[in-house]
């Protein structure tokens, strides 16, 4: 169901919000206000300044709303503004943009498997190893279910690229994870000895 | 046999749901034959939970009411997202002439009572945390009628963790001596004390104190004072049913209403209340769209629901 009714209530507030019905804009912040703000958290850290990005990210997608066809889903369109208001308030603050997807250099940086004991951990930290936009990649299309070709539309960069840094990461991952469970096997078995 | 039938870059798409639907399921019967490739599956799959995991708890930084407001109060109000776009110059307020000299220290008189009444604000990030009401929504128990819930909410409801309830699963939720049943198909969160249904049907039974429980939907909140009462999210608005005692409903546009006994009202998009269910705008999406019902479709009751056959309040 419930996909497509959220969808359908969603466009509703859209509506009404093109309408003139501001008042019909509130939902759509309160919905994806956790989603918004765990992606401009990755590039401001202090949470007062996030807070404020993210005020301007959703004033600014109210503003724009005029311009917004259903043609394509709500999510993406709003995590672009996002993407874009934090990438510009990082410029105005005049620190270097790392927007490079090559992955070697980040890979190096992931965590051995020794440096957390819990799984869930461990894959967070893993995580929080790589530079922001694949982090926001994870949380795209893990969190909030946006295809690679709206992830791609995020970041103005083709599919290709999208695919192609998602599959590398998650291999590395999955190697890592299998490497952790192996050695805490050994472990665990050297322990009950 | 060393080498794998598909590449792990095909098994990441086909996780994904990426795939066209001929090849997902030419995928899906590779994996159903070869047990390497079903194996490697598995761990991928493994990861994708693990991501999603992680993901969805990035995402559940709960919104102040402090910062939605600040953004709604930075709204241009009743002007349309285009003339916010286009003009120079603020809109100018709609005051009769000859009331603007009574509205002015009118208006300086609410002003200030308002800012002596008031709490000082505080940046977001001191706000005190709420004080954990006596009435309390974590200690909860699920009792599963039917079906299997996810793993997160077989035995309690974790806060702030949504669920989704698949067609065949259907669970009650018991808090103290307050029930909540929630039927197939519904999503929600539990939070400290209210619980957002974000789709679906669900039936609350208060019994003693729930001071400050609410039920919030995407168009209207719902605060039951000894009641019993069903809350139906729906893809043409909300239903709200009123078996017992008495509920204040507030709709997302500010919109007040009472509910009694016996009661039904159905709230629109627009935020306003009804008797009957609301009608779908004349000038629907282009978009496919064929799901809006016409007026006199019937709501997805709970008449051949599993639901009726169970009497467990």
């Amino acid at each position: 169901m419930t996909e497509t009714s959220v969808k359908d209530i969603e466009q509703q507030l859209i509506a009404e919000v093109q309408r003139g019905n501001s008042q019909a804009f509130r939902p759509l912040v309160e919905k994806y206000w956790g989603l918004v703000n765990s992606i401009i958290s990755k590039y401001i850290k202090c949470r007062e300044t996030a807070d404020d990005i993210c005020q301007e990210a959703f004033i600014a997608a109210f503003a724009h709303l005029a311009s917004y066809r259903n043609t394509c889903r709500f999510s993406p369109w709003l995590v672009k503004i996002a993407v874009n208001k934090a990438l510009e308030h990082i410029r105005r603050e005049s620190r270097a943009v790392f927007v490079d997807f090559d992955l070697d250099f980040v890979i190096s940086s992931v965590p051995t498997p020794e440096d957390a004991f819990e799984q869930k951990d461990f894959f967070d930290q893993c995580l929080t190893g790589l530079p922001e936009h694949l982090q926001i990649m994870f949380i795209l299309r893990h969190g909030a279910d946006l295809s690679y070709e709206e992830m791609a539309q995020v970041f103005d960069v083709p599919v290709g690229t999208v695919k192609s840094l998602m599959f590398r990461i998650r291999g590395q991952l999955k190697t890592l994870i299998e490497s952790r469970d192996r050695d805490h096997k050994v472990l665990s078995s050297e322990g009950l000895e | 046999m060393q080498h794998m039938c598909l590449t792990p870059e095909k098994i990441q798409e086909y996780l994904d749901n990426a795939l066209p639907h001929q090849e997902k399921q030419d995928v899906s019967a590779h994996l159903a034959s070869c047990s390497q490739c079903h194996s490697e599956a598995q761990e991928y799959s493994r990861l994708f939970s693990a991501a999603t995991s992680s993901a969805k708890k990035q995402m559940q930084n709960a919104y102040s009411r402090a910062s939605v407001d600040a953004i709604m109060h930075r709204l241009p109000g009743a002007r349309t997202a285009d003339q916010f776009l286009n003009s120079d110059k603020p809109v100018p307020a709609k005051f009769p002439f000859k009331l603007n000299w009574f509205w002015i220290p009118t208006m300086a008189v609410v002003i200030l009572l308002i800012i002596f009444n008031h709490t000082k604000s505080v940046p977001d990030s001191e706000l005190p945390k709420m004080p954990v009401p006596q009435f309390s929504l974590l200690e909860n128990s699920v009792e599963v009628v039917i079906g299997e819930p996810p793993p997160h909410a077989r035995t309690i409801i974790k806060p702030g963790i949504e669920v989704k309830l698949d067609s065949k699963t259907m669970i009650l939720v018991g808090v103290a001596k307050h029930k909540f049943k929630f039927t197939p198909g519904s999503v929600f969160v539990i939070n400290n004390n209210e619980v957002e249904l974000t789709s679906g049907d669900a039936e609350f039974v208060m019994v003693g104190d729930h001071e400050n429980f609410k039920v919030k939907t995407p168009l209207v909140t719902v605060v039951p004072i000894g009641t019993s009462f069903g809350v139906a999210v729906k893809s043409w608005g909300v239903k709200v049913d009123l078996k017992k005692g008495r509920v204040d409903l507030e709709s997302f546009t500010g919109n007040h209403q009472n509910l009694e006994t016996g009661q039904t009202l159905y709230v629109g998009a627009d935020g306003n209340f009804s008797a009957d269910i609301p009608q779908p705008p004349a000038h629907t999406s282009p978009d496919n769209s064929s799901r809006q019902q016409p007026a006199n479709s019937q709501p997805t009751g709970t008449t051949d629901s599993p639901a009726k056959l169970i009497d467990s309040f």
